[in-house]
């Protein structure tokens, strides 16, 4: 009976890495989504040293928006985000959101912690995906 | 005992049958979409350097270092397609299943599935044969030669299976014979004997039973017997492509953009 235990954690060990072994091409398994969306407000207040506060964090079913507030307290901007990421900033509200520029586009920084990138409108131009033809 | 036994073998068939078809939509960290983001405009700036219609483009998106490869999958990238100022135009595999699609997607996309490294390679094809690729891509004849069938390790000159690669190989094949009826066996047989040599991997016994069992998306007995006896299978790869279109004096320029940095998974 020992010998049958061990025949089994045996092949599930040899079993997990055997497609990748002998994987020659990409096997894409899934839509790959962006870590955040502008849905609604001024994308301009977004931008390397901006001063933005996390004002609100609305999760809905598996996606989720979260609010930002300009230093004045009048413009805001919408981004939309995984739920997983909101649950994380759900106890952040009022906290303020660093953003770095990069080559392609601008991520947010919540306690030192990246928690969304915004693609730039250049990169943004590269940004589809359907079957072809 | 027995019982108890019986139910662990249960659960790791029925839990291996799912791992084929996980095709759940997953959310890229920050950081790796930035790095992603910023290969993608490396990359069209190469391509905007270049007076050329299309390219090559090569991604790291299974670890092969262990067979000597780099680069795992490959594309033709248009520029001005219908989509955007360049398109990737490539076969992937359904979700681990043993189907497959062609896409037409952007380079920011491209990159974001990326799953060991950022690293890529762009072949930009003499002006005769870039001139072929695009008429073959865009009269659809490379729609033709696609099979959904997908076999991960599909052999060279398999009429039941296709990979990612294979389909490349194929369609440059079409394009160099300037066949007017696009047919996988005569694009594979053409690219034989015109000089393309698969690349030989080695696959021990017991991943090939495993992934007799297990994988959807690989088939070992889409190869001879001798094949599956020693362990050596001939697939078509990145490498194999490339080498064959560098004896062929089709190459145009090479660049390899490295990139430092998180890979998307």
């Amino acid at each position: 009976m020992r010998h049958a235990w061990i025949s089994v954690v045996c092949l599930t060990c040899v079993a997990m890495p055997v497609a990748r072994a002998a994987d020659p091409s990409a096997a894409s398994r899934a839509s790959v989504q962006a870590s955040a969306q502008i849905v609604d407000g001024s994308a301009a207040l977004v931008g390397a040293g901006s001063e933005l506060t996390l004002a609100a964090v609305e999760i809905v079913g598996e996606s989720a928006l979260l609010v930002l507030k300009g230093a004045q307290g009048s413009v805001t901007v919408s981004l939309k985000v995984s739920a997983r990421t909101a649950r994380v900033l759900a106890a952040s509200v009022g906290v303020v959101v660093d953003t770095v520029a990069t080559t392609a586009g601008h991520l947010l920084i919540v306690g030192g912690e990246s928690v969304a990138f915004l693609l730039n409108p250049d990169a943004s131009r590269h940004r589809h995906h359907r079957t072809w033809p | 005992m027995k019982r108890a036994l019986l139910f662990a073998i249960l659960a790791i068939i029925t839990t291996s049958a799912r791992a084929g078809q996980d095709c759940r939509s997953e959310v890229i960290a920050p950081v790796a979409q930035a790095e992603a983001a910023a290969q993608a405009l490396a990359v069209v700036g190469r391509l905007e350097a270049m007076d050329a219609p299309v390219a090559l483009v090569a991604r790291v998106g299974t670890d092969l270092s262990k067979h000597g490869l780099r680069y795992s999958h490959v594309g033709f990238v248009v520029r001005d397609a219908e989509d955007g100022r360049w398109t990737m135009i490539h076969l992937l595999n359904t979700c681990g299943t043993d189907r497959s699609a062609l896409y037409a997607e952007g380079l920011v996309d491209y990159y974001a599935d990326a799953r060991v490294a950022l690293d890529t390679a762009v072949v930009w094809l003499d002006a005769p044969l870039a001139e072929d690729v695009v008429r073959v891509l865009a009269s659809r004849d490379a729609a033709h030669l696609h099979d959904a069938d997908y076999n991960v390790i599909a052999h060279p000159h398999s009429a039941q299976y296709q990979n990612s690669t294979a389909w490349v190989l194929e369609t440059l094949a079409i394009a160099m014979s300037r066949d007017a009826s696009p047919d996988r066996a005569r694009a594979q047989d053409w690219a034989e004997a015109h000089g393309h040599r698969p690349t030989l991997l080695h696959v021990p016994y017991s991943k090939r039973i495993a992934g007799g069992l297990f994988s959807a998306n690989a088939h070992f007995a889409d190869h001879p017997l001798s094949a599956r006896l020693s362990g050596e299978y001939e697939v078509v790869t990145v490498d194999s492509i490339f080498d064959w279109l560098e004896r062929g004096g089709h190459v145009r320029h090479r660049d390899d953009l490295q990139r430092p940095g998180p890979a998307t998974r």
